[in-house]
């Protein structure tokens, strides 16, 4: 070999030897032309007489991501043994382009061809890498395990505390809830939240918001626990059990703004792909992070974006199906474990409202056997049509049940938060379509033939509320008159107070004093100016409230259950139920009960107003625990608990034997009390001993200096001596005065 | 009659019988301050009267007012002793320990620099020096009040940016600034009785107690409106806040939401331990009478209230 130096150049290319070159950047040509075929495995093994068909119908699959080539489906046959040609249940794809190919993987593996076949779709190239895989196992290096910490540690609080969080001017705190003296902070940070803070429905997580996405926090020591990617988020909605979580954001998704806001280097953390451009929804298990699937904004027929409510997706209460609905045409059932459409298409309703998922899997009494889940819809009137409530069965589809309504102005959906019935708020015109009023169509879904009771009411009720207890059916509804609303500025705080009147219902049984099974009207409170009801969570007390108005802000606390005996004597139900204390807080926007239902915060938030802000906690009772006026007051949310273990029986056990329980209770907390004055105490005694010390020092300092000054000439007033002097006032008074003539 | 016009001063004399209010109605008064009988009104001013004083022995009384003018009055009878002309408004006047100087804050207008002139005053004579012995001028913003220090040594200025300066006011030296150290606009400045600390109120809603040679921060009362004035009681620790909402900003009339309340705290635990209701404006100014028995209340409403304390007001007592 000639070494070429500067004076001993080659005289033509083929004197120069690339053989080293080529070598290194060998480029293996069956690569290159391979890139863009799939194998498409998992299809229906089929014979000659249906292979042409069998091409066609995945030509038509494959179409949409992309071209596939003339003849570009391949299908091996074999001959069996009765002779036969049949296919192998696999097939080839070849595509135009390699990045065809990728989407076609990306989008179409596990594709429902039908009942039993489910594509698997992977790049051929793969075949190959993975047949040039050593045969003996290599075990990969073990990840040294990292304990997590426990996501529900603070419900095994020795004293059974609460916890609240409470987002005031920047501060995102939470506390634990204290009766006896001030909540005990248990974590305080800065800007913790950008716009607004919310837990998981079963309170594992605290939830913050951030302009490049959410953070999930928790345990004991407020790690981060996972990070969810997605700029400008602005609602947040997790599933029942917090398996997944559901975000929306104003801002389409935009691969390169993800890339951009991750900085050069970290693209691989970027969730979205380009199929996820340009939507604005995201569904992602809440426990890895990982994004599931991103959904497209709801558009209306004509393409433009319907205004929607949120949560968009509602759940099923078992996390198997989420649903959500397009305005006026069609319901989109998806299933959780595949996010794929439920049978592959929506569900054409035509003029759907509003749909709601029955909120508990409701078993069977005898079985013991989950019942099928169920959701609710309504349809107005159209043209002859009249307006339809429907009951409908998932994954079956199945109607289970409809009913027709006339003269309808608008419908809500309640759900029993048991699920065992739905009630159905349906404003009506009278016959003159002058005025309103409203009937309450009751639905006992999980009976048989599903029985509906109708309340028909005088006025409108504007609001509605179960009694959050399994055992017994119960409501509360606020009605009036005059169903407009009042006037309300920007952020919702109405000018007037509406008169309204509060009444409550309960199903009874057929019984001694019942002869008609079916809903009763317990008893009425009239001349109310209350705007809200709000259960206890665990049934029996309910919180009347008069929120955001500007001049009323009355908070009637009621006992449904407080002189039982009176209700026995007179045989009325109702006569049980009394206020138990009426309580004001100014300017209250909102009320919490806490999970247990033993306490209540009522809330004056500056998102509302520019009043006082701040919070009260009240006992069930009404009576005020404590007020606290902060700043800038924002919100401030219960810590939820998961439903309680204990069987029904051992509850009521617990309940016989409150009194032993609650006597070692009240010592604890007796003890509590007296250590925590103690130390208060201490601490009092150490701040007036400090501020007597500097007294003395001063003092000291004092006489010395004046001694000084006097000696230099320096001379204070005369001042008559503050010695107290008392004046004498003498007071006559007449008593009596009598004339009498003494001879 | 009383005030027609919002208050902006009330003070008692040493000996606590005597009450002086002054108000934006250019009128003072003087009322015997045990049952409120209004003894007389020194009538005179041109414009609203900010501030009053009276001497150790109560025979003479001063008044500063937005005529620019300062003035020298005979408690006893009325008569007016002496005017001086000042630049601008007089916002604060005081009399030394001593009796024989009067500070005189004065505010800043018209091309005028604000400055506390300090006059001698001689009680032999009605006649009085209308030369300032000294002008202190301020290096930060302008004084919203003054008082004298222990000794008559200092004089302790405060500051509407809420920084404070001590004075050695007989070298015109400044011996200490404080910057910043309230949020907002310093509203009340009061000594304790010795002079060796005072109380500030500040519409930062707090009220703070100061070491007046070191200007060092001792305590701070927090409040939830704007505090108007701070004043110290004597005999038990507690320290008085009034304030409330400015009237500009009172979205609605209920009294309530106002914080018209006058607040008490202890002094040196820092807790709110009662309010007072009453006023129906913001209260621009406290005083508390030296026997600590009783205190009077300014408004924003006109009305100046004399409260006098319930009998367990002495005999409580706060667990430590």
């Amino acid at each position: 070999m000639v070494e070429f130096t500067a004076n001993n150049l080659p005289a033509a290319e083929a004197d120069i030897d690339f053989s080293d070159l080529e070598k290194q950047f060998v480029v293996p040509e069956h690569e290159e032309t391979l890139e863009n075929v799939v194998v498409v495995d998992n299809i229906p093994v089929v014979d000659e007489a249906k292979e042409e068909k069998l091409v066609q119908v995945l030509k038509k699959v494959f179409k949409k991501h992309g071209t596939v080539k003339a003849n570009g489906i391949h299908m091996p046959k074999e001959t069996g043994s009765s002779g036969k040609a049949k296919t192998k249940g696999y097939a080839f794809v070849e595509f135009e382009t390699a990045q065809q190919a990728h989407a076609a993987i990306a989008n179409l593996n596990g594709y429902k061809l039908d009942k039993s076949h489910s594509l698997l779709v992977n790049a051929f190239m793969d075949v190959e890498r993975y047949t040039e895989i050593n045969d003996v196992y290599q075990a990969p290096p073990e990840e040294p395990f990292e304990e997590r910490e426990h996501l529900r540690s603070w419900l095994s609080d020795a004293y059974g505390r609460d916890q609240f969080v409470v987002y005031a001017d920047h501060e995102l705190s939470v506390f634990w809830n204290e009766t006896a003296h001030p909540a005990e902070k248990v974590i305080s940070r800065s800007n913790w939240t950008e716009a607004y803070a919310q837990w998981s429905p079963l309170g594992s997580f605290l939830c913050t918001v951030h302009e490049q996405g959410l953070v999930l926090w928790g345990g004991p020591s407020w790690k981060k626990l996972a990070r969810f990617i997605h700029r400008n988020v602005k609602l947040i909605d997790f599933s029942p059990s917090e398996r997944y979580l559901v975000t929306c954001s104003t801002e389409p998704i935009s691969v390169d703004a993800v890339n951009q806001m991750l900085g050069a280097g970290n693209e691989h953390q970027n969730p979205y792909s380009i199929d996820d451009e340009g939507h604005t929804v995201c569904v992602w298990d809440a426990q890895t992070g990982s994004l599931l699937r991103s959904f497209p904004p709801i558009k209306t027929e004509d393409g433009k974006l319907a205004k929607g409510s949120w949560p968009q997706f509602k759940w099923s209460p078992s996390e198997k199906y989420l649903a959500r609905m397009t305005y006026n045409s069609s319901l989109s059932v998806y299933e959780a474990d595949t996010m794929a459409l439920l049978d592959k298409k929506s569900i054409k309703v035509p003029g759907i409202q509003d749909f709601s998922w029955c909120p508990r899997v409701v078993y069977d009494p005898r079985t013991n056997a989950a019942r099928p889940e169920m959701l609710a819809y309504w349809t107005p009137e159209e043209g002859n049509l009249p307006a339809r409530v429907t009951l409908m069965s998932v994954p079956s589809r199945t109607i289970v049940r409809t009913k027709n309504l006339f003269n309808v102005f608008s419908a809500s959906l309640h759900w029993h938060p048991e699920g065992q019935a739905l009630c159905v708020r349906v404003q009506r015109y009278t016959k003159s379509k002058k005025s309103r009023f409203t009937n309450l169509e009751i639905f006992r879904a999980y009976e048989r033939d599903v029985p509906v009771d109708v309340i028909e009411l005088k006025d409108c009720a504007v609001a509605f509320d179960w009694e959050p207890v399994a055992d017994n059916m119960r409501f509360a509804i606020i009605h009036t008159d005059d169903p407009t609303p009042p006037v309300t500025n920007a952020t919702g705080i109405a000018s007037t107070a509406v008169n309204t009147s509060v009444s409550f219902y309960a199903f009874e049984r057929k019984g001694k004093l019942v002869k008609k099974e079916g809903f009763q009207l317990l008893k009425t409170f009239d001349r109310k100016k209350v705007t809200a009801l709000k259960w206890s969570p665990q049934g029996r007390h309910i919180i009347l409230a008069t929120l955001r108005t500007i001049s009323t802000f009355e908070l009637d606390f009621v006992d449904t259950e407080f002189d039982q005996s009176a209700a026995n004597k007179s045989g009325v139900a109702g006569d049980a139920i009394s206020i138990l204390a009426t309580g004001e807080h100014y300017g209250v926007t909102d009320l919490e009960w806490d999970p247990t239902g033993r306490y209540v915060v009522t809330m004056a938030s500056s998102w509302r107003h520019s009043m006082e802000h701040g919070y009260i906690l009240w006992d069930f009772k009404g009576e005020l625990i404590h007020k606290t006026v902060v700043e800038r007051f924002k919100q401030l949310i219960w810590r939820p608990r998961p439903r309680s273990l204990l069987s029904d029986e051992k509850k009521r056990e617990i309940r016989k034997d409150l009194k032993s329980f609650s006597k070692e209770l009240d010592e604890q907390d007796e003890r509590r009390l007296h250590a925590a004055d103690a130390e208060l105490m201490s601490q009092r005694r150490r701040l007036i001993s400090e501020w007597q010390t500097w007294r003395e020092q001063v003092d000291a300092m004092l006489a010395s200096e004046t001694d000084e000054a006097l000696q230099s000439g320096y001379k204070l007033p005369i001042v008559a001596d503050d010695q107290e002097f008392v004046v004498d006032e003498i007071v006559e008074e007449v008593i009596e005065e009598k004339e009498e003539i003494i001879n | 009659m009383g005030h027609t016009r919002p208050l902006t001063q009330v003070k008692y004399n040493v000996d606590g019988d005597l009450l002086m209010t002054v108000a934006k109605d250019k009128t003072v008064n003087l009322w015997y301050s045990h049952n409120g009988e209004r003894i007389g009104t020194y009538e005179g001013h041109q414009g609203s009267v900010w501030s009053v004083d009276c001497n150790k022995t109560s025979t003479l009384i001063v008044t500063g007012a937005a005529d620019n003018t300062a003035r020298l009055w005979h408690a006893e009878t009325g008569r007016m002793l002496h005017t001086w002309e000042l630049p601008t408004a007089v916002k604060r006047v005081e009399f030394s320990r001593d009796d024989r100087h009067i500070l005189m804050v004065t505010e800043e207008r018209m091309g005028h620099k604000c400055g506390i002139y300090i006059f001698a005053i001689d009680i032999s004579t009605p006649e009085q020096s209308n030369e300032p012995v000294v002008i202190l001028r301020s290096s930060s913003a302008k004084f919203t009040a003054a008082a004298w220090g222990y000794l008559d040594k200092y004089i302790v200025a405060s500051h509407e940016n809420g920084s404070l300066t001590l004075f050695d006011w007989a070298n015109e030296e400044v011996l200490r600034h404080a910057p910043a150290v309230h949020e907002g606009v310093i509203t009340d400045l009061q000594m304790w009785k010795d002079g060796s600390y005072f109380i500030t109120s500040s519409k930062d809603k707090t009220a703070r107690l100061f070491e007046t040679t070191t200007l060092d921060p001792i305590k701070m009362y927090k409040a939830d409106t704007g505090i108007n004035t701070a004043a110290m009681t004597p005999t038990q620790d507690l320290v008085i806040l009034g304030g409330g909402q400015d009237s500009s900003e009172v979205t609605t009339t209920s009294s309530r939401q106002g914080k018209f309340e006058s607040r008490f705290y202890h002094k040196v635990f820092e807790d709110e331990v009662g309010r007072v209701k009453g006023h129906f404006g913001p209260i621009n100014t406290i005083a508390v009478a030296p026997d600590g028995k009783s205190f009077a209340s300014g408004g924003e409403d006109g009305y100046v209230r004399v409260h006098h304390y319930d009998p367990d007001y002495f005999t409580f007592q706060y667990d430590y």
